[in-house]
């Protein structure tokens, strides 16, 4: 059985404990291993690569040093596996962060770990035929709309993986659990979180846009593999119909989440609510009523 | 005992500034062998070489070391200088101080010391050289050009026009190439067709001019003045000796609607019969046979018919019961032709950069985002749309026009660093072709610098902005897509800083760049030349040899060399010509002398070296009983790679055999 070194990150403790438990319970399924790397800390994105890059480097590099005995990372969260990756590519070239290292008793080996996101394993499992048979409710006449936003597959030489422009590893994720992704426009539009802060309007009108090109294209659901993307386009609807001209509330959903269902995995366990789980199965009524 | 003499060149201060010439030439007395040694400030100088000549005449040098630049640069400068002296022009040898030593070296010591080794190696090497004298071979004066775009057309009808023998290779069905495919050209706004055909119609009727349309280059052997080249002329499935080109056939196809039309880039459909354009060249039709219904059925004379069960007739045959003069020939197959020729063009041309690599511009999906090529078709009265300028998706006149500039060139992210040349200008001109079309269509251009660099470029470019109100905005686009039946387009202006967000955009134009032909690489290897990174041709030297190619008798122009537009294809298809004429003015030519010899009396005849001898120019020979190679002079490239597997040491490169490597080794080592 293949074994990964899990990564969670701070947001999958919290934040997006619904992605954390719906991801372990996917791959438990699935049959492929994850182990928590011991003593895990940040992953050097966030405010530390803001402070100080050779800092965050480090951290990240620490990380990748606990994991080295387990075997390649997979770290959920966009933030968390694109930082990781570009450590790995800093620390072949940066002696004196490697040195800092050594100091602190831990030795990075170029090449010994890789790094991935959770859409690229489960991508790899679906096409290495895993999930074949442990689909037991597919997911008829569900329309999803995927969406990367800006770190999933970008920048294009840390990320590694995908079309930076127009992916579609998300899609045929959906595909094999017997979803129906839509094409759209806003699949790597930026979701605005990083401005929330600094200027909340334009953040609500870039949610705005990406939602509604989502409905435009009669989606049911919007499908993300970010925690920060989820939350931000999740949290904010209630608010944004009357003043910022959001079509209608659409869920915003874990792809994993939706995997899960698929696979029977219990509701709560996915931290889906019951009104997902109703839709879900309206649609598959519908969809036998029709076919 | 050998009586050297070594000269150190300064090259001003090119080794002089790194390396103590007096010292290396000082040094150099001491070396066994050399009787004479001195400094000078540029040797290749005629005052310079002059100095040589004197000294080898008085002190009866019979060898010559020079420290100098690269043997690249004045090898053959320095072996005329030994031969006005009375010595053998291989009497010879240049130590490189300066690209392997001054120019690469920090330390002026150690490029000091390193320019002293260099300099008892090449006494060591002088000390065991042997006259040698070249060959002659003589010089098939006829050439072949492959590619029958604009220039090849050009090289054919210069060359053809000097009197000398051409064959014309096209792989198409029609010469022409891309120009064929343009509507208008820029500056002149000159239509492409009218100038370009009559040249096409000159190539056909030359009587220098052999034209083989349809056919590919299979295999080219030989050498300089004596290639041997293979041709495939691929079965047409139609006689050209009796077809008169009424085209009767294409009317009657059952698939004329069905086919996409390459020369239209699809956009328009032909039959499994097909010429490509009205004005193709030569005027006979092709049987695609991936199509053809007749082709793809079974042959009644190859199945098995069971007893009692009728023969199964071949379906169609439409064109050839519809054909007066019975030209069509079903029954034609492939014909390999055999050819001599003394120079060889290479005049392939080039292909666009395929957008569906753009995932931002809706990875070639979104049916109103055309290419430039799409929209050369689309304007010309003879292409799809009889040159009205329509949306793909429902037909209609687009009220807004978009033109993106550097899809897929001048972008790393793709694979394509380097600037396609043509873009802006085409682009200028297809904006103006918009306005002339459209009078109230808005037109915007998206771009990141105009380089607008030839005659009256700059001024056409300022005239689409000006008279014909294109409105040019300086940034990338970052996302297309589509939205109410229009499409929406998002950019940064980075005159303003701003970023950009139109709604309603009709029709998107790509600057799609130019890249190499797809099996550059593969003609590269049949023809034993080498590409760029890009897989464009590449040249001797890109300023002072641009139109030759390293492989002797080899030439190329026009776009397979890099991207360029008509003016730039026709100056180097001239200066091809040109380069032929010189070649052909010469009846026999001198091969080098240093080539591969085989000694019969070490050979073992292991058959080593004819397995590894990569132009077959070895061969086992058999006198009295004994085997052995033998090479054949007029073939070696003295490539060296015999020498290196015979065991024996039979195989011995002349101008650097064993013992010249082995004392050049030792001199460095002991002295």
């Amino acid at each position: 059985m293949p074994a990964y070194a899990y990564f969670p990150g701070c947001s999958l403790e919290a934040s997006a404990k619904e992605f954390d438990t719906s991801f372990r319970a996917v791959f438990d399924k699935i049959g492929v291993g994850l182990k928590e790397i011991p003593d895990w800390s940040c992953c050097g994105s966030s405010q530390v690569h803001k402070v100080d890059k050779d800092v965050a480097t480090a951290i990240a590099g620490r990380n990748l040093v606990l994991a080295s005995d387990i075997g390649d990372i997979v770290a959920p969260c966009a933030f968390c596996s694109i930082s990781l990756k570009e450590a790995i590519i800093k620390l072949e070239h940066e002696g004196p962060i490697r040195s800092t290292l050594i100091e602190a008793g831990l030795e990075y080996l170029p090449g010994s770990v890789s790094v991935i996101s959770a859409v690229e394993a489960t991508y790899r499992a679906v096409e290495e035929g895993l999930i074949d048979g442990k689909v037991q409710s597919p997911l008829t006449g569900l329309k999803v709309a995927a969406y990367y936003g800006c770190l999933l597959v970008r920048p294009p030489k840390i990320a590694q993986f995908d079309d930076p422009e127009n992916p579609s590893s998300m899609e045929r994720i959906m595909v094999a659990v017997g979803a129906a992704p839509v094409d759209w426009s806003h699949k790597t539009e930026c979701c605005g979180n990083a401005y929330i802060f600094v200027n909340k309007d334009m953040t609500l009108n870039l949610v705005r846009d990406v939602l509604n090109a989502a409905i435009e294209a009669n989606a049911d659901a919007v499908v993300t593999a970010c925690p920060l993307c989820q939350q931000n386009l999740a949290m904010r609807q209630p608010h944004m119909k009357q003043n910022y001209g959001l079509k209608r509330e659409i869920p915003v959903l874990y792809f994993t989440q939706l995997m899960g269902a698929a696979m029977n995995i219990d509701g709560q366990q996915l931290g889906l609510s019951g009104n997902i789980v109703r839709l879900i199965n309206k649609r598959q009524q519908e969809a036998k009523e029709v076919g | 005992m050998a009586r050297v003499g070594v000269f150190i060149c300064h090259c001003g201060a090119n080794i002089a500034g790194k390396v103590d010439v007096e010292a290396v030439s000082e040094a150099a007395i001491n070396i066994p062998g050399v009787v004479y040694s001195s400094h000078q400030k540029y040797s290749c100088s005629e005052a310079g070489q002059k100095v040589i000549i004197d000294a080898i005449k008085e002190n009866r040098l019979d060898r010559v070391v020079i420290g100098s630049c690269s043997p690249k640069m004045h090898e053959n400068t320095f072996r005329k200088t030994v031969q006005q002296a009375g010595l053998n022009s291989y009497m010879l040898e240049i130590a490189n101080l300066r690209e392997h030593v001054s120019w690469v070296t920090a330390d002026k010591d150690e490029a000091t010391k390193k320019a002293m080794d260099l300099v008892k190696a090449a006494v060591g090497k002088v000390s065991f050289a042997k006259p040698l004298t070249p060959g002659q071979v003589p010089v098939e004066k006829r050439a072949l050009v492959i590619g029958g775009g604009i220039a090849g057309i050009q090289a054919a009808l210069d060359i053809a026009d000097m009197g000398y023998e051409v064959v014309m290779v096209e792989r198409e069905p029609s010469i022409g190439g891309r120009m064929a495919q343009l509507d208008k050209t820029f500056p002149t706004l000159d239509c492409s067709a009218c100038i370009l055909s009559p040249r096409m119609v000159d190539v056909a009727q030359h009587p220098n001019i052999r034209l083989l349309t349809y056919s590919e280059v299979e295999n080219v052997n030989g050498y300089v003045g004596n290639f041997n080249v293979i041709i495939r002329k691929k079965a047409r499935f139609v006689d050209e000796r009796i077809c008169t080109g009424c085209l009767e056939c294409m009317g009657k196809c059952p698939l004329k609607k069905k086919i996409p039309n390459e020369f239209e880039n699809g956009r328009a459909p032909r039959g499994a019969i097909y010429v490509p354009f009205a004005q193709a060249v030569p005027k006979v039709p092709v049987i695609d046979k991936e199509y053809c219904r007749y082709l793809l059925s079974p042959d009644p004379d190859k199945v098995e018919v069971k007893e009692g069960e009728k023969k199964p007739k071949r379906k169609c045959g439409v064109c050839a019961k519809v054909c007066t003069q019975g030209a069509v020939d079903f029954n034609q197959q492939d014909e390999l032709i055999s050819e001599k020729f003394g120079a060889i063009v290479l005049a392939t041309g080039f292909n666009l950069f395929d957008h569906s690599k753009y995932g931002e511009y809706g990875a070639g999906k979104i049916p109103d985002v055309i290419t430039a090529l799409d929209f050369e078709r689309i304007v010309n009265s003879s292409g799809p749309t009889e040159g009205k300028i329509v949306r793909p998706s429902n037909g209609e006149k687009p009220k807004r026009v978009v033109f993106i500039q550097c899809v897929g060139s001048r972008d790393e992210a793709k694979g394509v660093p380097y600037c396609s040349r043509i873009c802006c200008m085409y682009t200028a001109k297809q904006a103006i072709l918009v306005r002339e079309k459209l009078p109230d269509a808005e037109i915007y251009v998206f771009y990141m610098d105009i380089r607008a660099a030839g005659k009256g470029y700059e001024e056409f470019v300022l005239r689409a902005q000006r008279e014909y109100g294109a409105n040019y905005v300086r940034g990338r686009v970052s996302r297309i897509y589509e939205s109410n039946g229009h499409m929406v387009l998002k950019a940064a202006d980075t005159l303003v800083g701003m970023p950009v967000e139109m709604d309603d955009v009709d029709l998107v134009v790509l600057a799609t760049g130019s890249i190499a032909r797809e099996d550059s690489v593969e003609l590269a290897n049949t023809i034993g030349i080498t590409t760029d990174n890009h897989g464009f041709i590449s040249e001797v030297h890109p300023k002072l040899r641009p139109v030759e190619v390293p492989r002797e008798g080899v030439f190329a122009c026009g776009a397979c060399l890099s991207p360029r537009d008509i003016p730039d294809a026709v100056a180097t298809a001239g200066a091809v010509a040109a380069k032929v004429g010189v070649l052909f003015s010469n009846d026999i030519l001198m091969s080098d002398p240093m080539v591969a010899e085989i000694d019969p009396l070490k050979c073992a005849a292991c058959g080593a070296c004819v397995s590894v001898c990569p132009y077959s120019a070895i061969t086992m020979e058999e006198f009295r009983g004994k085997k052995f190679a033998k090479v054949n002079e007029a073939m070696c490239q003295g490539c060296g790679t015999c020498s290196a597997a015979c065991r024996p040491g039979a195989a011995q490169l002349k101008g650097q055999t064993d013992e010249q490597i082995l004392r050049s080794i030792e001199a460095v080592l002991q002295w």
